[in-house]
This record gives structure tokens, C-alpha cells and sequence, in this order.
């Protein structure tokens, strides 16, 4: 569970700065599904990157499991990411040099698991993804889609506490947007991992029941299940109708 | 004879037929000297450039694989393990690339030597005149040939294979620099090759592994996107 507490993160730019994030408070029980919109530049991947571990704020607290991200030093850092957070790029960024099956198996590797253990893990995540007989491929023989899929499985090979995708489908077509969307929903159900979704598609953003709207570093919470009422950081009402 | 036309032509110098052959043989061997000299400082200089041009390119593929490393640090890789991989792979692709590069060279050397033999007596010898090749990369290999005088520096690019089941990477890039007509070869020469091949390599290694370990994660998957 996440606890962002006036959680800022401000970057030199030229002689002035900019607030990629300022003041964000937030919780994030464990379990939940939430999406994040917000225009280009306004902080997402900034807020992703910060529940990632993978930046640090400048001012205000983010605190996982009861751990505070912002003191801890690298190293430490280093072991949270890989038994905590799976992330998932626009950009696949999977290995070029390495298969389906590596790829994936990259993931396991920082956990010193054996390799045949690894191997056989690797191969289940592909198969999970429908990707079972493509683990000799290497990225550039897949699609899209495909090359999507194998971040995913890399992404959830470990298990872990956390799912963070940076508009996982900005790249690919409406269809296999859904398609993949569509996965990583039943992953999250199936596992009951925390899933943060960026996404500008309004359509995909609704199906979770709470989304994050980021406004020049600016976050409001929208639920979507009770569409007119925006609270910052507030809790769900419980019992809510979902929407059509 | 010689006389009767000096006499008549005082200012005129005659030279006779064996005082020919002398001057002949005398400018032929400063030929063979200069060509000596000239040689073997091109062939330092085009196997330095080769040299430096192949660390460059293995540090500027290190840089262009930022991303990847940023990829590596988000999914729990250590700084560690990341620097431990480029420098692994850069090693193994040097000498591969600088096997390569000897085989290029010495087959090279033998061709050369075999289809030129007996028409070119003496230009060219010299003894460390075709040094070698510095063969190594990362993400795009870089093989340098060498070792016979004809390939003098950098001859084409090596495929290489890397380890522990990782990387895969095709190179191309060549030029090759014709020097001399002969082929000289010799285990110095060899030696003097795979020392350079590996000391390119681990200089390489070291600066792109050095590069990647000092990004901060962040910055590495901002980078290229
Ligand atoms: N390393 C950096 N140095 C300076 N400014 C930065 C840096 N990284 C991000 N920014 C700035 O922070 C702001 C937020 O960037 P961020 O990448 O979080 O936006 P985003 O919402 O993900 O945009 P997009 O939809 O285009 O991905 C932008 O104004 C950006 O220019
Ligand atoms: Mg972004």
C-alpha cells in the first residue's frame, strides 16, 4: 500500500523550474485498480516513475509497505524494485538481443533464482499471455502487440505487489488495445496485484473504479462509479453503482 | 669513347652503362628505405586510428543502449550487474572481433604475398609495418583485420556472439587502406594484434560500463523515448 504524502518533484529547467508533481497526496490500497490521465507533459510518467522508486521527490514523502522511498539509498532501493514493482512501457522496451523467454527471464534474474526455475517460470508467464509457443522469438519478429504481451508476462513473472504500466497501449491499434487492456484487468483480478494504469484513452481510464487526473502536477481523484463527484484523494464510497 | 664526346661536350656528364646500373640500384634502395620508413608510420597511424575509432564505437553503442540499461534498472537489475554485463559482452566481442580481424589479416597476407610473390621484390618489408586490428563492440561489434601490410588497418566488421546466452550482435563497418605490396607476418605482429584487440575492449568496456552505472534510472528511460 502506497502512501504519498505533499509529494512534490521539481526539475531545473533552463534558469527556472518545473513542478513535474507538487503537493500530492494520495493512498493507494493494496489490491486497487487505478488509471492516470492527465495531457502530455503534466507529470504521469513523473508519478509513475515515483511509485516505481525510480526517481526520487524533491520535497513531501512517498512511504510502500511503510517504507520511505525518498530516504532509502540506492541499493536498498534496488531490492524493493525487484520483488515489488513490474513495469510495463509504452515503448515494450523489451531486450532486442535477448527472446521472449530471456526477456522475461531478466526479470527473475536480480532475485538469484535458479535458472531452470527461472526458465520453467518464464515459460508459463509467456504461456499466460498466449504467448507459449513464440518464447524462442526475439522482439524483432513479434508485433506490437506481441512484443506488448512479453512485457507483461516479464512484468508479472515475479509476482509482484505491484503493476505499473505507462500507457502500455499508446502505440498499438484500437482492437489490440483492448485485447491488452483486457489482459491486464483479468491478471489483476486473478492476483490481486495493485494495478496503476497511464492512459489517455478516456474509454480504457473509466474502467477502473477510481482515476487519478493529473493537472500540471496537480492530482485530483475521479470515481467512476459515481462520475460528477471529484475528491481529492478520497477514499471510494463503498457500495456505488458502476457505470454502464 | 666516352672521352672523345666528354671532350666535345665538356658540360655534358655521360654516364656509362654500369655506372647506370649502380645509380639505378642506388635510388631503388632509398626507394625501398623511404618506402620502409613511410610504410611503417602509416601502418602505425592507420592501426591507431582503427585503434581509437574502435573504442569509440563500442563506447557510442554502450551510449545508444541507455535505454536498455534504464529498462534493466527498472525491472531490479543492480548497477553492479548491469556494468558487469557491457563489460562481459565487450570483452568477448573484442576478441572475437580480433580473432577475426587476425584470420581477415593473415588471409589477407598470404593472398597478397601469393598473387603479387615475384613481381614486387622489395618494396614494403617492414617488420612491424601491419600491426593489427583492434576488433570489439558492444551492441554493434567492430572487427579490425590486419596483420598483412595490404589490409593495414581496419578490415571488415566481425560477427560475434556473446555470452552467458546474451547478446546477438551483427557489425558492419570497413575500410581497408592498400600500403604495401608485400605481406610480412609474424608472431610479434600476431601477438602485438590480440594485445591491442583486448586492451581496446576492456578500455571500451570499462568507460560504457563506467557511463551506465553513473545514470540515474529516471534519466535513463526519459532518454530516446
Ligand atoms: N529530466 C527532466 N528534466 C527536466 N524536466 C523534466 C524532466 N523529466 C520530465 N520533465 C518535465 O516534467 C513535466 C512532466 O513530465 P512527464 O514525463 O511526467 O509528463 P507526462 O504526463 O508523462 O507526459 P506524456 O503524456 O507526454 O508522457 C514535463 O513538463 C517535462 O518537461
Ligand atoms: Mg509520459
Amino acid at each position: 500500500m502506497y502512501e504519498l504524502k505533499k509529494l512534490s518533484r521539481v526539475y531545473p529547467k533552463g534558469r527556472g523550474k518545473v513542478a513535474a508533481l507538487s503537493g500530492v497526496d494520495l493512498e493507494i490500497p493494496d489490491g486497487e485498480f487505478i488509471t492516470v490521465q492527465g495531457l502530455t507533459g503534466h507529470g504521469k510518467t513523473t508519478f509513475l516513475l515515483m511509485l516505481g522508486a525510480l526517481d526520487k521527490p524533491t520535497s513531501g514523502k512517498i512511504i510502500f509497505d511503510g517504507k520511505d522511498l525518498g530516504a532509502m539509498p540506492e541499493s536498498q532501493l534496488v531490492d524493493v524494485r525487484a520483488q515489488n514493482f513490474g513495469f510495463i512501457f509504452q515503448n515494450y522496451n523489451l531486450l532486442p538481443t535477448l527472446t521472449a523467454e530471456e526477456n522475461v527471464e531478466a526479470a527473475l534474474v536480480p532475485l538469484g533464482i535458479p535458472t531452470a526455475e527461472r526458465r520453467a517460470r518464464s515459460v508459463a508467464a509467456l504461456t499466460e499471455v498466449g504467448l507459449g509457443d513464440r518464447a524462442g522469438h526475439f522482439p524483432s519478429e513479434m508485433s506490437g502487440g506481441e512484443q506488448q504481451r512479453v512485457a507483461i508476462a516479464r512484468a508479472l513473472v515475479k509476482e509482484p505487489k505491484v503493476i505499473l504500466a505507462d500507457e502500455p497501449t499508446g502505440n498499438l491499434d484500437e482492437v489490440t488495445s483492448l485485447e491488452i487492456v483486457a489482459l491486464m484487468e483479468k491478471l489483476w483480478k486473478e492476483r490481486g496485484m495493485t494495478l496503476v494504469l497511464v492512459t489517455h484513452d478516456t474509454k480504457v481510464a473509466r474502467r477502473a473504479p477510481r482515476t487519478a487526473v493529473i493537472t500540471k502536477g496537480k492530482l485530483t481523484m475521479r470515481d467512476n462509479r459515481a462520475p460528477n463527484v471529484v475528491a481529492q484523494g478520497a477514499p471510494r464510497p463503498k457500495g456505488s453503482p458502476k457505470p454502464a | 669513347m666516352q672521352t672523345e664526346i666528354q671532350k666535345a661536350l665538356p658540360s655534358v656528364t655521360v654516364t656509362s652503362a654500369s655506372d647506370e646500373a649502380s645509380n639505378i640500384s642506388g635510388s631503388l634502395s632509398t626507394a625501398s628505405n623511404l618506402a620502409n620508413s613511410l610504410g611503417l608510420g602509416l601502418s602505425i597511424a592507420v592501426l591507431l586510428a582503427a585503434f581509437v575509432l574502435a573504442v569509440l564505437l563500442t563506447i557510442a553503442s554502450v551510449t545508444r543502449r541507455v535505454r536498455e540499461f534504464g529498462t534493466l534498472k527498472a525491472i531490479g537489475w543492480h548497477s553492479r550487474r548491469i556494468v558487469g554485463q557491457v563489460m562481459g559482452e565487450t570483452l568477448v566481442q573484442g576478441i572475437v572481433g580480433g580473432a577475426v580481424g587476425i584470420g581477415l589479416g593473415v588471409a589477407g597476407a598470404f593472398l597478397v604475398t601469393k598473387i603479387s610473390g615475384p613481381l614486387t621484390a622489395t618494396v614494403g618489408a617492414t617488420g612491424l609495418g601491419s600491426a593489427a586490428p583492434a576488433g570489439f563492440g558492444g551492441g554493434g561489434g567492430f572487427g579490425g583485420g590486419g596483420g598483412g601490410g595490404f589490409f593495414g588497418g581496419a578490415s571488415p566488421g566481425a560477427f560475434s556472439s556473446a555470452p552467458a546466452g546474451f547478446a546477438r550482435t551483427f557489425a558492419a563497418s570497413n575500410h581497408s587502406v592498400t600500403l604495401h605490396m608485400t605481406a610480412p607476418l609474424s608472431l610479434a605482429v600476431i601477438g602485438v594484434a590480440v594485445g591491442l584487440a583486448i586492451v581496446g575492449a576492456i578500455i571500451a568496456g570499462a568507460i560504457g560500463g563506467w557511463r551506465a552505472a553513473r545514470l540515474q534510472p529516471a534519466e535513463a528511460l526519459r532518454r530516446v523515448e
